[in-house]
Order: structure tokens, then sequence, then C-alpha cells
């Protein structure tokens, strides 16, 4: 039978932080970005 | 900035950034580590740089940057290239459908494996062993000498010692089998590997680079254990610290 181990939730955010804080930071500029230009008129 | 705001806290809106972050993650956590870091380091500056520029209204320094994006691009294609192709044969050696072996093989193996290594150690006698996971090795397999042999230390022992024909390299291993012996297993290009390190320890980091595997040590000149699992090194290891890692590393999967 498959054990489960309790999920960490402080190691799972705090595990590569700046990483996942970067990669967070350009999903947004990136997103941003892309909206802006297929909504046409709404910029940065 | 308002309607930037509402934009942002729709429900679209987040399930897409969400998307976006874990696929940009992802790659950052396959690039850690090796050269294209730098350079990603240094594309990110030149974005950062363009919304800087186009805010401030720098407009001609922007449309340099454009104009530098595009050819850039090309720039990218051919410099990741190896990580390119990489990521896509990373996306496609996956098993569908895994045969997992029981819990008391795997602890059998792992046995086996620890006596081997640490019998090699007390000797100094060189080895190499990756031990495969969910990742198919067969490229690398092939490049060695087919064996198909039930595992057992004296067995790997015997690969190892020093005057036989089949020591150089390194063996694979899947569940309780030796798949195939002196086989060549690519090099890690790591620039923050220690430049101590032979080759037999960079081979090991690079198995664990490009594939999943799991890739066992013994030093020719210090007799030390060490492990190499996703590109990362541990340096001597007891037998019993072997035991209790591999065990966490393989049991999960059985």
């Amino acid at each position: 039978m498959r054990r489960f181990r309790k999920p960490d939730i402080k190691s799972i955010f705090l595990n590569n932080f700046w990483l996942k804080l970067i990669s967070l930071i350009l999903a947004i500029i990136v997103w941003l970005y892309v909206n802006g230009i297929l909504t046409e008129g709404t910029s940065l | 900035m308002t309607e930037i705001l509402i934009n942002l806290l729709s429900v679209r809106a987040i399930v897409e950034i969400l998307i976006l972050w874990y696929v940009i993650y992802r790659i950052f956590l396959f690039l850690k580590g090796s050269k294209a870091v730098y350079l990603l380091r240094g594309l990110i500056i030149l974005i950062f740089s363009f919304f800087v520029f186009q805010k401030l209204g720098l407009y001609v320094l922007s449309w340099l940057l454009t104009r530098f994006f595009a050819f850039f691009l090309i720039l990218i294609v051919i410099i990741f290239q190896p990580e390119l192709r990489e990521g896509l044969i990373r996306l496609g050696r996956r098993h569908l459908f895994p045969v997992p072996l029981k819990r008391e093989e795997v602890e059998r193996t792992i046995k086996e494996i620890v006596t081997a290594c640490v019998n090699m150690s007390k000797k100094k006698i060189g080895a190499l062993m990756g031990i495969k996971r969910e990742f198919g090795l067969k490229n690398i397999i092939e490049t060695g000498i087919i064996l198909n042999a039930e595992l057992s230390s004296q067995l790997l022992e015997n690969i190892f010692f020093p005057s036989a024909p089949l020591h150089d390299g390194g063996v694979i291993i899947d569940g309780k089998t030796i798949v195939s012996c002196a086989c060549l297993f690519p090099l890690s290009d790591n620039p923050n590997l220690e430049k101590t390190l032979g080759m037999r320890h960079r081979a090991a980091v690079g198995l664990s680079e490009h594939s999943d595997a799991i890739v066992v040590v013994v030093s020719e000149e210090t007799g030390g254990i060490s492990l190499a699992v996703n590109g990362q090194f541990t340096r001597n290891l007891s037998g019993e610290d072997l035991f209790t890692i591999l065990k966490g590393l393989l049991q999960k999967e059985a």
C-alpha cells in the first residue's frame, strides 16, 4: 500500500522561493503586455 | 490603473497567470545550474529595461531594444539548442505504464548495490552505476555491452575490478537487472561543479542531469562513495547513508 506523506505547506512555499517569485512577476508582466495588445488601447 | 487591477482580479486572468507562472517556473528549474541560466539572466534584465524605457518615454532606446529582441529570438534558438532538444526529449521519454518492483525486491537490490559499493570503497576500486527510474536510458545502454544479468554485489565488483575488460565506463541497473556495462555517460558541463572532480564524477552528475536516474560513484583515489540525483551531488557517504538515501528514493516508487 502506498504511504502518503503529510504535505508541508511552509517548505512547498519556501523551496526555491526567489525562483517562484521571479517567475510570478514575469508571468504577470507577460500577461499584462499580451492582454494589453489583445484588448487594444490598454497598456502598462 | 484601476482597469488593470480589475483585469488582474478576474478568474480568467488568475487562471492564465497561474498557468504562465507554472510554465516559466518549470523552464527556470530546468535551466538552473546550466550555462544557459546566465543568458537567461541577461534576457530578463533586457525585458525589464524595455518596460522601464517605455514607461519613462525613452522611445529611441525602446525602439533599439525592440529591434534587438527580433534578432535575439533567433540567437536564443541557436544558443539554447541543447537545452531545447533535451527538454523535448524529456517530455517524450516518460514511460506511460512503468512496472514497479515489489518492496522486498527494491530492498534486496539496494542491499546488493550498497554491499558492492562498501567493498569497492575499502579496496579503492572506482565504480560508476546508474540506477534507472522512469526515464528510458536506451541511448546510454546502447553505448555499452548488453548484459541483462541478475544484480549481485559480486557481479558488480567483478565488472569494476581494475584489470577486468569491462571495468571502464558505467553500468546501468534497471530493477534487479544489470542491463549493460562499460556504458558512456554524458559529462556534466555545470560550471559550479568543483574543479577537483574527476571524469567519473562529472559523468555521474551528467547522467543525473540528462535523466531522472540515480547515479552512485565510488572514487578510485579516495574510496569515497558519492551520489548524484537531478544534477545534485552528495559526497563521502557511508554505507548506511547510501542505503537510507537509496531506500528513500526508490521505495517511493514501489
